[in-house]
């Protein structure tokens, strides 16, 4: 359709007024990028800026807080991102999800293509799928994952595993010699266990649980970082996902709790411990 | 002047990235309840990872902080509303039995200056348009509902709702845009398309 440009403007007015306020259909979204790119003067943000401000005037900030733990969740995900190099930085969908319009910046710098839009758009997708609630489980890492998981985080620590002595009395735990360590990013708030010698479990009576401690808020305040079950002699690894920030984990602990795990464990079946050296 | 957050956390400032929840949270979970009641933790997720993605966007010539990230939740929201459609309507008729009024937020305390401040500007602009203009720019903006769903409950033509909303949006942008170049009065002035005069042969 030829259109004179002030014809042009008042479409390209009319779009950018509806997308502020409602979704655009695929038809109106492509119509737009093709108009945005005509008339790269016009500001692409002007009334979603306006929207958003109204919106801010009108909402009720105080008619509920956030739920208790969405703020750590929140702040996992966004450290979660910044560790994984697949996942990274690339203005997104962000003028509209299915397509497309880049704002007036885009259009005119020209730095972002089509191809990482759209791969930000998958990943973006697969990150929030597969995030919430976590992701223990999905697919057995091996060797190269640890090995990846260390060349990308420059603050990886590998910690070996020995003997979990009960706390108080220095008794021996129920298992004894597992080899392997831990690998493990502060930053990246997450790691993994490599595990040799660790008994296979029955899952329908008992689970392998990994606590961790951070450095300043101690041992009362370990966080669940893995639920978990060993299948075969072989060596496993395992991923650790903590559901918290953890700061300095100083200390990894792996209990045998009931089958799915505890919240709260007295620590009483103790299988290892890997320590953090002091200065590590 | 301390530098933004957004600007802190598009170079990968962990610390910014927790100030940016603590900062900008309660306005996103806010706007959350408000247009995804039904799935609002999992909006929060989406949302603050685009936030992480685009923060080098952020312009402080164009808006405050607060504007940028409710910008970008008002996005995906709207987004995730239109794909539940059927739960749209059921909002559009749940939401328009009541007369809409302009009531301006209730900031919890220690909320962002930043939010009160360019929020405040704008619902001044809006309160300086005509009742019926108030309300369908309140149905679009606060309420979520379509253009049509709009129509339908104010029995306007719909190319009246078009209208009415894009200019209260164009007299918010404004009186926004005034309160960005003050300090700069040589700059020309926006015409209602956007267009600065000096712009556009």
């Amino acid at each position: 359709m030829n259109r004179q440009p002030e014809q042009e403007l008042e479409r390209l007015m009319e779009l950018l007024a509806k997308r502020a306020t409602e979704a655009l259909g695929e038809d109106e979204a492509r119509e737009l990028h093709v108009l945005s790119a005509k008339h790269p003067e016009v500001d692409h943000e002007q009334f979603d800026r306006s929207a958003a401000a109204l919106a801010c005037a009108l909402v009720d900030l105080d008619a509920s807080a956030m739920p208790a733990g969405l703020r750590d969740r929140l702040a996992i995900t966004l450290q979660r991102l910044e560790s994984e190099p697949e996942l990274q930085k690339t203005p997104s969908s962000f003028t509209d999800t299915r397509g497309i319009t880049p704002s007036a910046h885009t259009a005119a710098s020209g730095r972002w293509s089509w191809a990482p839009w759209l791969a930000a758009a998958a990943c973006l997708t697969a990150a929030v799928a597969g995030w919430w609630p976590r992701l223990v489980g999905v697919s057995a890492p091996d060797a190269r994952s640890v090995s990846s998981f260390a060349a990308r985080n420059a603050d990886v620590v590998r910690i070996p595993w020995g003997d979990f002595n009960a706390l108080d009395t220095g008794d021996p735990p129920e298992v004894r010699n597992v080899g392997g360590e831990v690998v493990w990013s502060d930053s990246a708030n997450r790691g993994y266990m490599r595990l040799a010698g660790l008994p296979v479990n029955d899952p329908s009576r008992e689970t392998y649980q990994l606590w961790i401690v951070d450095a300043e808020r101690g041992l009362s305040q370990r966080v669940s970082g893995a639920v978990f079950d060993v299948s075969s002699s072989q060596e496993a690894i395992v991923p650790i996902e903590p559901q918290l920030p953890i700061g300095k984990a100083a200390i990894f602990a792996i209990t045998i709790e009931r089958p799915g795990g505890v919240v709260v464990s007295d620590m009483k079946r103790r299988a290892s411990l890997a320590a953090r050296p002091a200065g590590g | 002047m301390a530098e933004s957050i957004l600007k802190r956390v598009a170079v990968g400032n962990r610390v910014a990235m927790r100030e940016c929840i603590d900062t900008f949270g309660g306005l996103v979970w806010s706007l959350a309840r408000r247009l995804a009641p039904s799935d609002a933790e999992d909006a929060m997720q989406e949302i603050f990872v685009e936030i992480w993605k685009n923060a080098g966007r952020f312009d402080p010539s164009q808006g405050s902080e607060a504007t940028f990230v409710a910008m970008i939740a008002r996005r995906r929201l709207i987004d995730r509303l239109r794909k539940r459609e059927a739960e749209a309507e059921t909002l559009a008729m749940a939401t328009f039995a009541v007369d809409p009024k302009l009531r301006p937020s209730s900031q919890a305390p220690g909320a962002s200056v930043t939010i009160a401040e360019e929020a405040t500007q704008a619902l001044r602009a809006v309160e300086a348009l005509g009742p019926d203009q108030q309300r369908l720019l309140i149905l679009a903006v606060d309420r979520g509902l379509t253009h049509e769903q709009i129509a339908r409950a104010t029995g306007l033509p719909l190319g009246t709702v078009k209208t009415n909303i894009r200019r209260g949006l164009a007299r918010v942008r404004d009186v926004l845009k005034e309160r960005q170049q003050l300090g700069s009065p040589s700059e020309v002035t926006a015409r209602e398309d956007g267009v600065g005069r000096g712009a556009r042969t």
